[in-house]
């Protein structure tokens, strides 16, 4: 992930997954329903300011550590920004390569 | 391991099995029906193809289940007092025991207040927060919230009051007394002060939450208070007192609801009060019966002619046997002449019956024109007596009530007498629990501190995180060796986050040197500052002004970066220089500002602080000076922020006119909440585009 900004289809993307996650953690009792009242919230009051995929990561890192249902829907952003730094990073060598 | 003999366990579901079955009727531990019904309503959201963000939206509606209200907080305070508290069944709240020792009042009173104050912010920000994210006003907000059940607010004025407790416990925190000093000043309204706060740090989500978050974990400790080791005699008393009190109440309840349900009309408050009162005060059942009957029997219509009857019929009667004994004999000789004296004297007594027995008469007659008043008036007078109390059921329950008072007076003597002159174990035990309750209590006071403190610390962290991904990002893409230099300046001068460690090191001395260093010089500060980031080689002069050569000036001497002559810089350092300002010197006034707030305020959560020796700030003179320097940047910071310019615009409307710390104080505090991440590191209100704040370089 980068400073390159979030679409509005990233983000409705993610509060569904956010949203799915809430539930589970109701169906799975690892998340009150106050909890749930203050973390929907939470999500609410910050989702749509996000400007940037490296805000977004820092919201879901945020919001795992207040409550850790959401822990695997931040884990899997961060997968995803691992591997296109990753990707990246390979892309750079390979140019400088090329240019030898 | 259970026997053979022993009852089979129930069968556990989750509550998705629960659901799937479609019974929202069952008991599960720990989980109400409405809860399960809650779960249904959103997972069927889901199922109806609406959005994530709509399921969201309905989940943060609050109802009964989820808010923040009474139940938590009573919860909360029957804790303290070293757990001398009941809660009043009249208004739902709780109290210390009457025999509460003064320090157990003490404890619990100040556990209350501090537990009440957290709970006002809480619940007042609650709906503040869903207002402004509606865009459905606040007392439309409370209307749609007590409709669902959510009870912890039913009014605006209870609303304003709410805000008020909130807000007033928020500014008076040690933190934010220190964060905005300026605040204690007592010629400032009240409100302003209010208004400032809630624009600032108030409104953020991120304290809501930490606060609850906070509350909830000193809730699970009050749990775990250490027991006070009562001796057995208490103990059984206590109970025994316990269980009497509560047959007191179920008492009164009943008498109350079989007046209720006689009476077919509810009793108002004092009615009842009076009855639980007299209950209470040890009244005998014949002074209750009198009290009942005022609102029984003496309410029925027709009551002042009813209650005559029987006395009047008795005087009917025994007029009537007056004269039966005084009236002429008609047995007499019709010749003989009576005596006229006796004549008049039965004369008299008839008339007298006969006045009684027409009053009696036309009494009856008003009984047979209201027939069902007065069946009414027969049966509350059959069933609420005052005289032979004990035959009638109210007055065998009165009478049962009556003895159990007796019992609880006594109780109260032996419970008195037994905690004023506690064995040692006790003695100790209370102590150290009255210890413990202080030790919770400290956190609670400080709940808003504490957690303003946290949020501020981890947006900072945020934005040097962010800060650091830029430079990363930045290196990769290629970036000149100067801008290298500044960036890394950047990382090391004033506050060194390390991301692997998560500490901070501080350098207060510099952060206070370069401060001083922009306030008084300016912009032309500010480019001595990138001078010596950049560590441009300039020969060293001798005596008569000749090159050394070989030898360069020492850039990081303050004396010299501050005060050397830029015309001395070759016209390719000169260019260097200019092009580093051009591109660096907001980020870099920003992050020093940054620091310095951060170092300032956050004090002994940065590593290197050092308590006493932190001489960090600028006088009013200075700061008026950095807004003179930087007016531009300061004026198109705030213009640019919604709150900012929300925060200004009460500001005027309250009469005051913000002073230069102020403005920078309001531009520098959002600028670290807008660009954290409640989720926007990068925007936020005054956002970090806005202002160059923790933008990465």
């Amino acid at each position: 992930m980068d400073n390159t900004s979030v679409s509005e289809e990233q983000k409705n993307n993610l509060y569904n997954e956010l949203y799915d996650a809430l539930l589970t953690g109701l169906q799975t009792s690892t998340l009150s329903h106050e909890d749930s009242q203050f973390s929907a919230e939470f999500i609410l009051e910050s989702l749509d300011k996000i400007d940037s995929e490296d805000s977004m990561l820092f919201f879901l890192q945020d919001l795992a550590n207040r409550w850790p249902v959401y822990k695997d829907t931040y884990l899997k952003y961060k997968d995803n920004d691992t591997q296109k730094q990753e990707a990246s990073t390979l892309d750079a060598t390979r140019e400088k390569l090329n240019s030898i | 391991m259970p026997d053979a003999t022993s009852a089979p366990e129930a069968p556990k579901f989750t509550p998705k099995e629960v659901l799937q079955a479609g019974d929202t009727s069952v008991n599960l531990p720990g989980i109400t029906p409405e809860q399960l019904q809650r779960q249904k309503d959103l997972e069927q959201l889901r199922k109806d193809g609406k959005s994530g963000k709509e399921g969201l939206q309905m989940a943060s509606e609050t109802t009964r289940e989820t808010s923040f209200g009474r139940l938590q907080l009573n919860a909360f305070e029957l804790k303290f007092g070293a757990g001398e508290t009941e809660e009043n069944p009249a208004t739902h709240l709780v109290e210390a025991k009457a025999n509460a020792t003064p320090a157990e009042k003490a404890s619990f009173e100040r556990a209350k207040r501090a537990a009440e104050q957290a709970s006002a912010f809480l619940q007042y920000s609650s709906i503040l927060a869903e207002s402004e994210r509606t865009g459905i006003s606040i007392p439309d907000t409370i209307r749609s919230r007590v409709a669902r059940g959510d009870t912890s607010i039913k009014s605006a004025a209870e609303y304003d009051r709410q805000r008020i407790a909130g807000l007033d416990a928020l500014l008076s925190s040690g933190y934010i007394k220190s964060l905005f000093p300026e605040l204690a000043d007592p010629s400032m309204h009240p409100e302003y002060k209010r208004k400032y706060i809630e624009k600032t740090l108030g409104r953020e989500i991120g304290l809501r939450t930490t606060i609850a978050t906070k509350f909830r974990e000193l809730s699970a400790r009050a749990e775990a208070l250490p027991e006070v080791a009562k001796d057995d005699e208490l103990k059984n008393a206590e109970k025994e007192q316990k269980s009497a009190k509560t047959k007191a109440q179920e008492g009164v309840d009943q008498i109350v609801k079989s007046i209720e349900t006689d009476t077919g009309q509810p009793l108002d408050p004092a009615e009842k009060k009076a009855i639980e009162d007299a209950i209470g005060n040890g009244a005998t059942p014949e002074q209750i019966l009198r009290q009942i009957r005022q609102l029984t029997v003496e309410k029925v219509p027709h009551y002042a002619e009813f209650s005559k009857i029987s006395e009047l019929k008795n005087r009917t009667d025994e007029a009537f046997a007056r004269w039966n004994q005084g009236k002429i004999p008609t047995t007499m000789n019709k010749n003989a002449i009576p005596n006229q004296a006796a004549v008049d004297a039965a004369n008299k007594l008839y008339s007298q019956y006969e006045t009684l027995s027409n009053e009696y008469d036309a009494l009856m007659n008003t009984v047979n024109q209201n027939r069902p008043d007065y069946d009414k008036f027969v049966d509350f007078d059959r069933r609420y007596p005052t005289a032979g109390a004990a035959n009638s059921e109210i007055g065998a329950k009165l009478a049962e009530l009556y003895q159990n008072q007796v019992r609880i007076r006594e109780l109260d003597t032996i419970i008195a007498d037994k905690r004023a002159n506690p064995n040692t174990n006790e003695r100790d035990s209370r102590n150290a629990r009255l210890q413990a309750e202080s030790d919770l209590v400290d956190e609670v006071e400080n709940i808003f501190s504490e957690s303003a403190q946290e949020v501020l610390l981890k947006r900072y962290e945020q934005l040097a995180e962010l800060d650091e991904k830029g430079r990363e990002k930045d290196a990769k893409e290629g970036i000149t060796a100067d801008d290298k230099a500044i960036a890394e300046s950047m990382r090391e001068n004033w506050i060194k986050f390390d991301r692997e460690t998560r500490t901070k090191s501080v350098s207060t001395v510099r952060i206070q040197e370069d401060m001083l260093t922009i306030a008084y010089k300016g912009e032309d500060g500010l480019k001595r500052l990138l001078l010596r980031e950049m560590q441009l080689q300039i020969p060293k002069l001798d005596a008569s002004g000749n090159p050394i050569p070989g030898a360069f000036e020492d850039l990081y001497e303050r004396e010299t970066y501050e005060n050397i002559d830029l015309n001395r810089l070759t016209e390719e350092q000169k260019k260097r220089l200019d092009d580093a300002y051009n591109k660096h010197a907001d980020t870099y006034r920003n992050k020093l500002m940054k620091d310095f707030f951060a170092s300032k305020t956050l004090k002994d959560k940065l590593k290197g602080w050092v308590p006493g020796s932190d001489k960090l700030g600028l006088s009013k003179d200075e700061w008026r000076m950095l807004e003179e320097n930087f007016r531009g940047q300061l004026a198109s910071g705030l213009a640019k922020s919604k709150e900012a310019g929300n925060v200004l615009k009460n500001l005027e409307a309250s009469g005051i006119k913000p002073d230069s710390k102020m403005k920078w104080l309001i531009y520098i505090l959002i600028a670290i909440i807008g660009a954290g991440a409640v989720a926007t590191v990068g925007a936020g209100a005054v956002g970090v585009a806005a202002t160059g704040i923790g933008k990465a370089t």
